[in-house]
């Protein structure tokens, strides 16, 4: 924070500084509701100076973090709504997109009546075909194919969206052996059984030491039967 | 009264102070600083790292609410009163070797009563443990052997109902809801403390002899020798030893631990609101809410304390 | 001079020499690793057991053989001062540069705070294996299970912190000339029904065989439940996989699922399955010796090793000191869980449990702190490489973590059954509902206990502790988040400036594992929400 503090407002680093001692101030412990508020002002006045540069459009994202995570008592729908402004002014940046990945969550996520849910599922799914970043559009894929499990939407978009996931390429080794079998689970269940196959050899293949390898074995022996 | 030293007096060798500074330096930091941090700590949800929220008075409003601090005070009460009782055999046996006649013979109680002290008490609590194994142990043979089991399976039947104590089964002491109070109570025996007898004898030992000589002459009998000139003439001891034994009480669960495990044994019966810190903090992580039910137990020590001051008086 | 100066010269003389060989001791260990030219590795754990400690020395010896200039000093602590120790060595910064994962290591702040995550470094062969057939497996597929769960993995952090040396397996142990005599044979139980019909007959002919009262199995408070569990765990095989979707999709489950479909009613407690589960655990307690909850591991060890018992369960690191205990020979056996034909039990089980979940335990992690970072990870690779570990099981007699290596003929009954199916859940879901069985256990488990007893007695109890739980865990995973939140913001400005190449992965990375967490969080919440409780403590 000392070394944050050292450079001035007025010099080329100033606002950079600014944005580093906001940060900071979330981390500083103990965690205090003026040291949140202390932020807050800060990130607004990274983006006051500038909100369409790199610099101020991730500060606006962690406004919205801090709305949704930071708070004593978060704020979804503020979050909500910096996440949609800064959505629909820099539907391009990677961190805008992402702040969409986080609006989609806490949209699908929120107690709302099933019919108005799966009205903003729809909708997300146009809007999400229009994301370029690859983190936005895996975690994209990723969160909707988790809300078709939770909420009961179609299978079959619930495939296309670990597909599409798996396309865009899972990072994590774990991560991506739970969505392998995931692909090939839910393939199994719509009777595609080419697709659930590739994908359990394919679990087989890059998962060796999973503990679900038995079980995979016996859903390969299981679909390769023919139909009675 | 001792006459008042004048600063200027005080001070003139000043230097003297200095050697009061490492003694006081290391009990600012062993205790008040860990005491001070625990009253910082209960107004935040704290897991015991560096990682703490300030959350105001949310742990003491979470306490009011505590359904298992409340219930582990009632057991807390029970013991407190059973600690009480089991003062006597220490003042007894300290009344008992201050009338022996021998002074030899007093010594040699004395040292008696010292010896089991090199036994450290973490190795008599694992001894106790081992009397109440259900297989082993010392107190289910004794039972066995004496017919004190036949008289406890008439007791369950015919009173308690507890339906706990059957023939050709051992009694398992620590590990059925009903019986883990009464071992608490029964761990021990036959309750005489050492230091106890020793501070008392202390006390009995500055009676003068005059004091019993005209009791002769007046025809008090033994019994009202103990209540009207020992009992009173000790009661700054016994004082003491129910200040100690109340903030002990209150404060310990090294015992209850050690016997039954964090979570307070078979039906919670041995939670203790020491114990419920310890499991806040060590079983469920959450230290900031345990400093506040430390805080809450101080809160009773101090109460008890002042009340114990306020009325068990001496008479000089 | 008079004799009392004389007396006080003298003890003044012996405190000063003390003091004087105290400096001397800690100044020359210091001065150890103040040469420059010597990097001293420091490793602590707590493995006191006969066998370990010469075998890390071992490793440490080879190592140093190789690398000259440097030093591996061991350091075993005692079991019941590690977690203080280690928490003091950390919070003082002293800490060696490998500890042991113990009791005090595991929280998710701790392994954040002091302990360098190695997920970077597993995807790549271990250098140390070359030669052998891992000289081309990623590190962290060399070991038996993948480095995949606790208490190497953090599915909170997402992130691997341990390199274990061993897999713990539970196995029963057995008195083999007992055996015979009570028996009548050698031939072990296979199937659940047998082990019943072998614990019954040590009831009805023990005494009268041997003399004296045997009982089929030394339980004990940390005995038992590695029974117990077991036996529950196959009974909630199929609950398990249906309240999992038939999915496979989660490596260890998704038991959040669980806790909400108690807490909405959806799920009962006297649910067929769990109420047989809870039966063959009442079962399974009655061939233990009366008042087994109230003791300690050395009790039943005890109990054992002194002929009073037929059989106690423990885990395959017991071998070595079981063995040296007991004055009879000793035979092993599995747990055996009923199938799906056993009369009794079978009706809610897929079949035996795999093994492959096993975990691989005595794991080091590596302190973030560490003067020597390199060289500590490299050691690290060196001990868990498939020669050094083959070392390690055959002068420990524990099992190896590390695949392909050979074990000896008496520790293979240990080794991991990696054929058969996902097990079921645990029975308790956080500190509180374990608190609150715990608490009620004796009901279930006494001579008098039954099913009924015991889940009449849960009650309400049972729900308030489900929410304290689940209160808990949302809390742990917003925490989580917020530390990830701090890292990414970081990679986000550096992977800006392109000041650290890495950091553009990394903050891939690290917006993956917010998603999964922050999955995990909204759900938690939102639940808690429509529950109607508050979703954190």
């Amino acid at each position: 924070m000392a070394g944050f503090k050292q450079i001035p407002a007025s010099s080329p680093q100033g606002r950079e500084s600014v944005y580093g001692q906001a940060m900071m101030l979330l981390t500083v412990q103990p965690v205090t509701r003026g040291n949140i508020n202390l932020s807050v002002q800060l990130f607004q006045s990274v983006i006051d100076k500038n909100s369409s540069d790199d610099l101020g459009i991730t500060a606006k994202y962690f406004l919205g973090r801090i709305e949704q995570i930071y708070r004593f008592e978060p704020d979804p729908a503020r979050a909500i709504a910096i996440y949609e402004d800064l959505f629909h002014n820099h539907p391009e940046h990677p961190v805008a997109q992402q702040a969409f990945v986080k609006l989609v969550l806490l949209k699908l996520y929120d107690r709302i009546p099933d019919a108005e849910r799966a009205k903003d599922f729809a909708t997300f799914e146009v809007q999400g075909a229009k994301l370029q970043d690859h983190d936005a559009v895996r975690d994209f894929h990723l969160v909707m194919a988790q809300a078709c499990a939770k909420f009961g939407f179609s299978e079959e978009k619930r495939l296309d969206h670990l597909l599409a996931a798996d396309a865009a390429g899972v990072v994590k080794d774990d991560s991506k052996a739970n969505l392998i079998v995931s692909i090939a689970e839910v393939a199994r269940k719509l009777g595609r059984k080419d697709l659930a196959l590739q994908y359990y050899r394919r679990f087989l293949d890059e998962c060796p030491r999973d503990y679900r390898t038995y079980t995979v074995q016996q859903r390969i022996a299981a679909t390769e039967q023919p139909a009675p | 009264m001792p006459a008042t030293l004048s600063p200027r007096k005080a001070l003139h060798e000043w230097q003297l102070y200095l050697f009061l500074v490492p003694s006081l330096v290391l009990v600012a930091t062993f205790m008040y600083f860990p005491a001070a941090s625990a009253i910082y700590h209960s107004f935040f949800d704290w897991q015991g790292g560096d990682a703490a929220r300030f959350t105001g008075l949310a742990n003491y409003r979470r306490v009011l609410n505590d359904v298992v601090l409340w219930r582990s005070f009632e057991t807390i009460g029970i013991l407190i009163i059973a600690n009480i009782i089991k003062l006597i055999p220490s003042i007894l046996l300290a009344v008992l070797i201050h009338r022996l006649g021998s002074e030899k013979w007093q010594y040699w109680y004395r040292v008696l009563l010292v010896l089991p002290m090199i036994v450290p008490g973490l190795v008599r609590l694992f001894i106790w443990k081992f009397f109440f194994d259900p297989n082993f142990g010392i107190l289910n043979k004794v039972l066995d052997f004496t017919g004190g089991k036949t008289l406890l399976i008439a007791l369950d039947h015919h009173f308690l109902r507890w339906g706990i104590f059957h023939a050709g089964v051992p009694v398992p002491w620590l590990s059925e809801s009903h019986l883990i109070v009464p071992s608490l109570i029964i761990w021990g025996f036959p309750w005489i403390g050492t230091v106890g007898v020793l501070i008392y004898l202390a006390g009995l030992q500055s009676i003068g002899t005059e004091v019993y000589e005209a009791a002769d002459l007046d025809g008090v009998n033994s019994f009202q020798k103990f209540i009207h000139i020992e009992l009173p003439l000790i009661m700054t001891q016994v004082r003491l030893s129910l200040v100690l034994l109340i903030i002990g009480t209150l404060q310990g669960f090294g015992l209850q631990f050690l016997l039954l495990g964090a979570n307070g044994g078979a039906g919670g019966s041995g939670m203790v609101p020491g114990l419920w810190m310890f499991n806040r903090a060590f079983s469920a992580g959450e230290f900031g809410y345990a400093c506040a039910l430390g805080m809450v137990l101080f809160i009773f020590i101090l109460a008890l304390t002042l009340l114990n001051n306020k009325y068990v008086r001496v008479e000089k | 001079m008079n004799r009392e100066k004389i007396m006080n010269l003298i003890g003044l003389t012996l405190l000063a020499a003390c003091f004087a060989m105290a400096l001397t001791r800690v100044f020359s260990r210091t001065a150890t690793h103040l040469g420059s030219d010597v990097v001293t590795i420091r490793f602590a754990h707590y493995q006191l057991e006969s066998g370990v400690r010469g075998a890390f020395d071992a490793i440490a010896r080879e190592y140093e053989k190789i690398h000259p200039g440097v030093v591996v000093e061991q350091m075993s602590i005692p079991e019941n001062v590690y977690p203080t120790w280690t928490v003091t060595q950390l919070a003082g910064g002293t800490a060696p540069d490998l500890i042991e994962y113990g009791p005090s290591t595991g929280s998710d702040e701790r392994l954040a705070r002091y302990f360098q995550p190695l997920t970077e470094w597993v995807g790549s062969p271990n250098p140390y294996n070359k030669g052998t057939s891992l000289e081309k497996t990623p590190w962290r597929q060399t070991f038996l299970d993948g480095l995949t769960g606790w208490p190497n993995y953090n599915t909170n952090l997402l992130e691997i912190y341990g390199m274990p040396n061993t897999v713990v397996t539970i196995r029963f142990f057995y008195n083999r000339d007992l055996y015979r005599k009570i028996t009548g044979n050698e031939t072990l139980p296979r199937t659940y029904q047998e082990f019943i019909e072998v614990c019954r007959k040590v009831e009805q002919d023990g005494e009268r065989i041997t003399g004296h009262k045997v009982v089929p199995i030394a339980g004990s408070k940390s005995n038992a439940p590695r029974i117990t569990e077991s036996l529950f765990c196959g009974q909630v095989q199929k609950l398990w996989a249906q309240y999992q979707g038939d999915d496979l999709r989660q490596a260890n489950g998704n038991e959040a699922v669980l806790r909400f479909a108690v807490l909405k009613h959806k799920l009962s407690l006297y649910d067929p399955a769990i109420q047989s589960a809870y039966q063959i655990t009442h079962d399974a307690g009655q061939y233990m010796q009366p008042g087994f909850m109230q003791l300690n591991r050395e009790d039943a060890v005890f109990t054992f090793t002194q002929g009073n018992a037929l059989m106690i369960a423990t885990g395959s690191y017991d071998t070595v000191s079981l063995t040296s205990q007991a004055p009879f020979e000793i035979g092993v056996f599995p747990v055996p869980s009923p199938t799906r034909d056993d009369p009794v039990y079978g009706k809610f089980v897929f079949g035996p449990a795999t093994e492959a979940g096993a975990p691989t335990q005595g794991s080091f992690l590596l302190y973030m702190e560490s003067k020597h970072k390199q060289q500590a990870l490299d050691f690290l690779r060196f001990m868990t490489s498939q020669k050094m570990n083959a070392l390690f099981a055959a002068k420990s007699g524990w099992l190896p973590a590390v695949i392909g290596v050979d074990v000896d003929e008496k520790m293979k009954p240990f080794m991991p059954e990696m054929d058969g199916y996902i097990n079921g859940f645990r029975p308790y879901w956080g500190a509180d509902t374990y608190r609150v069985i715990d608490n009620n256990q004796y009901l279930l488990l006494g001579s008098d206990g039954s099913v009924k007893k015991f889940l009449d007695a849960l009650g309400k109890d049972f729900d308030a502790a489900l929410v304290s739980d689940s209160q808990s865990v949302n809390k742990t995973s917003r925490n989580n988040l917020l530390r990830q939140d701090i890292a990414l913001a970081s990679y986000m400005q550096l992977s800006r400036q392109n000041a650290v190449p890495a950091a553009a992965k990394k903050v891939s990375e690290l917006n993956e594992i917010e998603t999964k967490l922050e999955l995990d969080l909204d759900d938690g919440i939102l639940e808690m929400n429509e529950l109607g409780f508050p979703p954190m403590k």
